[in-house]
């Protein structure tokens, strides 16, 4: 059950021609890069960031630096790495800078802290329960921060290890054991599912 | 699976293995789509940005506007105006004298209204007070909308008028919230010091409150809360530059945030309005900042529109 052709098949051409293209200045070619990859990017970056409004925002600054930048993209270096790189930094500073929104009181109530739980997926998770896809969320959501996001890169982006371990700063090994792992748990998780005879 | 595993998997029996390749299949269907509407509204953005570079910064006035909602910040300029609102009644004063005045708070910011007496009356955005310049026998104001009142002791009563409530009291400090519109449609007082009468316009009845009570008044029906100081600071919290509610109406809390800082946000369906939410956010940076909060917390979609925001219901 591998995901389509289009998503498999590393396109690595078209990006070093829009990479020359974006530095002679090629609004049109910029334009393609986003339609290409904003839809991914806007994905990973919520693996970070976990909420798709804030995705969206790290992207649009992605893009804007993109164009700021656009006449000092190396020929040699990956376009299509590049952007991965940089939403992942723009994701992590955004999480960095958001201030806790949530304000916590002396007195003790609990109001707060309810007004965030009803932030959590959690209940939206339960209201889905009986759908697969909803409980793959649930149990990739489980995974630790960095395997799951190393496992998303690996799964829903199509990206190999050694590209993995560059974006994240990664040994490919780690790379390799954290995949390794998450799949390890997913598995485990399914086995549960099964035996409780419950139909997928 | 990837073939950089294969080492790991090497090892293993076969009925593991087929279980992870398994774990693999199958969690392709975890990907999460992108609605293209969210990504074209990432992309107007960007192109807005790319072209107009300082229309966009323009746009970002609601932002630059609420940090002056930090009330250390605000209520100094804000005397000021006060100040020079005085100067210029100066000007025109004599053929106004016995008119009364009408001040109403800017959207996007708050303002504070120095009364004759020496009683002060911070407006929240979008809100109205109508005020004698000078108080002849009582001291009788009227409210739309919210207001936290500093009421100077006097023998002469002071009465605050709502479009169906009337609070009378002699030196206290109180929050009045009196929008008529919408679903919540009712005057609400909550009272920090001293002491005060609440009456609805249409009964006889009179309630007492003390201090830490709050005080509601509805179609029919008048009612006092158990004494609770902290809901009491909670209602003050807009002073602050703060977003309370404990449990309102999505139509009225928006309304709130489309005041406080200037904007429209419309929902889709209509019927959005009456969901019920409780929200806390400390001193938000922009009206967007919320509108995310909100569609996070209920399940929604948001796009942004002209000068404004539309909240949606997915699918």
């Amino acid at each position: 059950m591998e995901g389509s052709m289009g998503e498999n098949v590393k396109p690595v051409n078209r990006f070093k021609v829009w990479a020359s293209q974006l530095r002679d200045s090629d609004r049109g070619a910029y334009a393609a890069v986003f339609q290409d990859m904003s839809a991914q990017l806007v994905r990973y970056a919520k693996t970070i960031t976990r909420d798709e409004a804030s995705a969206c925002d790290v992207i649009q600054d992605v893009f804007l630096k993109l164009w700021e930048i656009r006449e000092r993209i190396k020929p040699e270096s990956s376009l299509h790495a590049l952007l991965y790189t940089m939403t992942r930094n723009a994701a992590i500073n955004m999480n960095r800078k958001r201030a806790p929104m949530v304000y916590q009181q002396a007195d003790g109530e609990d109001v707060f802290d309810q007004a965030l739980a009803g932030k959590s997926t959690a209940s939206d998770a339960v209201l889905e329960a009986n759908r697969l896809a909803a409980r793959l969320h649930a149990w990739i959501d489980e995974l630790p921060e960095r395997r799951r996001e190393a496992f998303v890169l690996s799964r829903h982006h199509d990206l190999s290890h050694k590209e993995i371990s560059n974006i994240m700063g990664l040994s490919e090994r780690t790379v390799n054991t954290h995949i390794f792992l998450a799949l390890k748990h997913l598995r485990s998780r399914l086995d549960a599912l099964q035996n409780d005879n419950i139909t997928l | 699976m990837p073939s950089e595993l294969d080492a790991l998997l090497s090892d293993l029996p076969a009925e593991e293995v087929t279980g992870l390749q398994n774990a693999w299949a199958v969690s392709d269907q975890a990907r999460e789509p992108v609605a293209q509407s969210t990504l074209d509204a990432v992309w107007a953005n960007i192109e807005a940005e790319l072209d107009n570079p300082e229309a966009t910064q323009k746009d970002a006035g609601p932002t630059a506007k609420i940090h002056t909602l930090n009330p250390a910040a605000q209520l100094i300029p804000m005397r000021w105006m006060a100040v020079a609102a005085t100067i210029l009644l100066g000007a025109v004063a004599a053929a106004f004298l016995l008119n009364p005045v009408r001040v109403t708070a800017p959207l996007g910011e708050v303002a504070v209204v120095q009364l004759q007496d020496g009683s002060t009356v911070e407006l929240n955005s979008g809100a109205t007070l109508q005020y004698p310049r000078f108080f002849m026998g009582s001291r009788r104001v009227s409210l739309t909308g919210e207001a936290f009142f500093d009421v100077e002791k006097d023998t002469k009563p002071f009465i605050v008028e709502t479009f169906n409530a009337s609070v009378q009291v002699l030196g206290t400090t109180f929050n009045v919230r009196a929008w008529e519109e919408g679903l919540d449609a009712e005057t609400r007082v909550a009272l920090a010091t001293g002491k005060v009468a609440l009456a609805g316009e249409e009964s006889a009845e009179t309630i007492q409150l003390v201090p830490g009570q709050t005080g509601v008044v509805r179609a029919n029906t008048l009612e006092a809360s158990q004494a609770d100081t902290v809901q009491v600071r909670r209602a003050q919290a807009w002073r602050s530059g703060h977003f309370f509610f404990s449990d309102a109406g999505l139509g009225s809390i928006l309304d709130d945030v489309a005041r406080r800082f200037d904007t429209t946000i419309t929902l889709q369906p209509e019927n959005l309005r009456t969901r019920r939410m409780k929200l806390a956010i400390e001193q938000p940076a922009s009206a967007e900042a919320i509108v995310k909060d909100i569609v996070l917390t209920l399940g929604l979609q948001y796009r942004q529109v002209n000068g404004g925001y539309e909240i949606y219901a997915s699918n």
